[in-house]
């Protein structure tokens, strides 16, 4: 049988620490004080199976486990190499989290490591059950409803992480691992993005970044349009969309935010039950609900057909986090288009950009490469251009070595 | 976290109280009436009979046109009056067309023009036009399922695509009346049989008074003189005694030779015409056929458009804009001596046609 993790201890503190998490003390003389541990523990864990929330039909098919050994396991494969560090820090005053700071040395920088180990190490708490409590915990802004650390089920999209210098944090327990210094421009770049072509992968990402615009904005415009600014509708489309809302005893915001509110209650009665059963929901949801209220004069067609349009838009997003985000911040937009119209949609909209340029993420600017506007940073943004143009790391993260491609032999001269 | 609950409780009661402050009320759009098209009829000296057209648009899909109609002299009076008739407020941000019957156009329009520039939410593309007779038949009749003012300004705007009108709207409209070396001109529109028929180009001079009606043959000469066109309409001509050649899907260009601007030098106006024949009553068809009709046709040209310029010399009125191409090459432009001397400068017109198509039959 093999042993792994033999440690010798004379600190009665980490031997019960240690007897506590499955390790077998073995005392050889009571003299020396010293005792050999020796790891028993039953790891019961999870088998690696298929990513289900971060699917993606080319590349690879493994998702993280909850357990963190195993995790690490998974990253280690990717990158066998004697920089990978991790370092591993017990949080939680009654759980005895394992929390798992990952970086590469002389690659990534060392403030953003030590700005992670040191918020890390910094939390009083008594439970840490999951990554997520880590990353609201530590976050720059607790209060933005937009996440900074971008929150993933692959272990290939961390490996590939923590080749452009960025952090990974992983946590016992936890099948997703965390990934730091973040942009808001990552969030809707799917990782199976780098798997296709470039010109195939920068096609969607710009209709991810179309949707999500139109996701947010598409209802508060129809709204506003409809209460306050009649003269902007062309000529054409006047007779559609008031023989939609003729006989609809609603005012356009009522019958915008009941729309938005049945959306919504879909997706959260979809999300709380089993699969099979969810898809009946979405059935009564779509077919049922969406036919019987327009055809009972509750509702414009013109509007379910915006509705729905910017749910999807908004599922396209590929981090769940941020989907739900785009989602919340429609419904403020919505009450000041009704308020004062497209002024209140623009003033909304520049509160919006404000706090994106003021949020950061372990201190590195979110909105970059838009603003700090980095060129060179762009050529993986909004699109993604191919592999041998992108020979150093993203400047955000300011690494210690900059270069990853490195130039051909036959070109040095 | 305090200070975020004080910033955040400040916006919410900042936006509830502002939001009645900033005078904005709400204008549903199921909710109020849109004046589509608006006539304005002769009734004396002094007075006016306005009639608004609104649409009501009904569950299935049928649009049926609503009139209402108002004496007065001020605009705003009108808009009053017929709010009074009608069961939801009247608003003319989707105005689409504004008529006017040639009798009031001959006193001048420009102070009922106004009321449409005062108004932020009445967009400058929109459609003038002229009526030959009373506003009230092109309008009070509806045609279809469509919408009169909806109608109006898609005949309007189709013919300035492809037909004989030149490029008009209450924007240009505007400029030529605005600019010391132009004057404008409006479409005129007669009723018939609840469609309407465009039969030209009123011209107005310099006060905004109606004083001319291009006729039928000089429509597409004048656009072609006014811009550069691809034009679907073409014209005619008789080539020796009997036979007749037409053309059409023109594609002109228009250039201004001005040698000495300011004085009684000719100006010369260059047509370039590049056309498809479409039909000849004639036998045959050779190279040397078409550079005679070629050469008819430019001596057509040439000879109508120095006609048309001529009457509008006589006319004095512009809307051509020979001032605007000599004010553009003037360094001291002086408006008074440029009336002057408008009428007595001689202007000649170039042209020269040239036959691309002969048509599929040889």
């Amino acid at each position: 049988m093999p042993i792994e993790g033999l440690v010798f201890t004379k600190n009665p503190v980490e031997l019960q620490n240690q007897l506590l998490m499955g390790f077998i003390s073995i005392t050889f003389n009571i003299q020396s004080h010293q005792a050999v541990l020796v790891k028993a523990a039953n790891n019961t864990s999870r088998q690696v199976t298929l990513p289900e929330v971060e699917f993606s039909v080319v590349g690879p098919k493994e998702a993280l486990v909850e357990s963190l050994d195993t995790n690490l396991y998974l990253i280690r494969k990717r990158l066998p190499i004697a920089e990978l560090a991790v370092e591993e820090i017990i949080v939680g005053k009654l759980s005895k989290t394992r929390v798992a700071v990952i970086h590469i040395e002389g690659i990534a920088n060392r403030e953003n490591v030590e700005t992670v180990i040191q918020r890390i190490t910094d939390l009083k708490v008594n439970q840490i059950i999951d990554s997520s409590y880590i990353s609201q915990m530590i976050e720059d802004n607790k209060h933005s409803p937009f996440p900074q650390f971008i929150d993933t089920e692959r272990p290939d999209r961390l490996a590939a992480v923590l080749g452009e210098g960025k952090v990974v944090i992983l946590v016992d327990g936890a099948p997703h691992g965390l990934l730091g210094p973040s942009t808001f421009v990552e969030y809707f770049a799917a990782f199976e993005d780098y798997f296709l072509n470039w010109t195939i992968a920068s096609f969607f990402r710009l209709i991810r970044f179309f949707a999500v615009l139109f996701s947010i904005l598409v209802t508060p415009i129809y709204v506003a349009v409809l209460t306050y600014h009649y003269e902007l509708i062309p000529k054409d489309l006047v007779s559609t969309l008031v023989i939609s809302r003729s006989g609809i005893p609603f005012p356009p915001i009522l019958e915008a935010l009941i729309l938005e509110l049945v959306i919504e209650l879909l997706r959260e009665a979809g999300a709380r039950l089993p699969t099979k059963v969810g898809q009946t929901i979405g059935i009564v949801g779509g077919i049922v609900i969406g036919t019987a209220s327009v055809e009972a004069g509750l509702t414009s067609n013109v509007l379910l057909i915006l509705v729905a349009l910017s749910a999807l838009g908004s599922f396209t997003t590929p981090v769940y986090q941020m989907g739900n985000t785009i989602r919340l911040i429609r419904f403020p937009l919505l009450l000041m288009a009704y308020f004062i119209g497209l002024i209140g949609i623009s003033i909304s909209f520049c509160f919006l950009l404000v706090h994106l340029l003021r949020l950061t993420s372990l201190g590195r600017p979110f909105l970059e490469p838009i603003y700090p506007p980095r060129i060179y940073d762009m050529r993986d943004a909004l699109i993604r251009l191919p592999f041998f143009l992108q020979a150093k790391r993203p400047i955000e993260v300011q690494t210690e070595d900059t270069i990853r491609l490195e130039p051909k032999e036959d070109s040095k001269d | 976290m305090r200070i975020l609950f004080k910033k955040l409780a400040l916006i919410l009661l900042s936006i509830s109280i502002l939001s009645s402050c900033m005078g904005v009320d709400s204008k549903v759009l199921d909710e109020i009436n849109m004046a589509t098209a608006i006539g304005y009829d002769y009734v004396d000296e002094t007075h006016f009979k306005a009639i608004a057209v609104t649409p009501m648009y009904y569950p299935d899909k049928t649009i049926k046109n609503v009139t209402f109609s108002s004496k007065s002299s001020l605009s705003k009076d009108v808009r009053d009056e017929m709010n009074q008739q009608s069961e939801r407020p009247i608003y003319s941000g989707k105005l689409e067309v504004v008529l006017y019957e040639k009798k009031l156009a001959k006193q001048g329009i420009f102070h009922l023009i106004d009321t449409l520039l005062r108004d932020p939410s009445i967009g400058t593309t929109l459609n003038l036009g002229i009526v030959e007779g009373s506003t009230k038949d092109v309008l009070s009749q509806q045609f279809g399922n469509i919408d009169k003012g909806i109608y109006l300004s898609k005949t309007i705007e189709q013919n300035i695509e492809s037909g004989m009108l030149p490029k008009n709207n209450l924007h240009l409209f505007l400029y030529a009346y605005y600019s010391e070396g132009m004057d404008p001109f409006l479409p005129i529109i007669k009723a018939l049989d609840g469609k309407v028929i465009i039969k030209g180009n009123a011209m107005f001079n310099s006060k905004g008074e109606y004083v001319y009606q291009t006729k039928s043959r000089e429509n597409v000469i004048f656009k072609m003189l006014f811009e550069d066109t691809t034009n679907k309409e073409g014209f005619s001509t008789k080539i020796d005694g009997k036979e007749f050649a037409s053309v059409n899907n023109i594609i002109t260009k228009r250039s201004y030779k001005i040698s000495k601007p300011m004085t009684d030098t000719p100006i010369t106006i260059k047509l370039e015409i590049k056309a498809m024949l479409r039909e000849y009553t004639g036998k045959e068809i050779n190279p040397k056929m078409i550079k005679i009709i070629e050469d008819k046709m430019s001596k057509y040209v040439k000879g109508r458009s120095e006609d048309l310029v001529r009457n509008f010399q006589k006319l004095h009125v512009d809307p051509l804009g020979v001032g605007e191409q000599v004010r553009t090459r003037t360094r001291s432009w002086d408006k008074k001596k440029w009336d002057e001397i408008y009428t007595s400068i001689p202007i000649n017109v170039e042209a020269k046609v040239e036959i691309l198509e002969s048509g599929v039959v040889e």
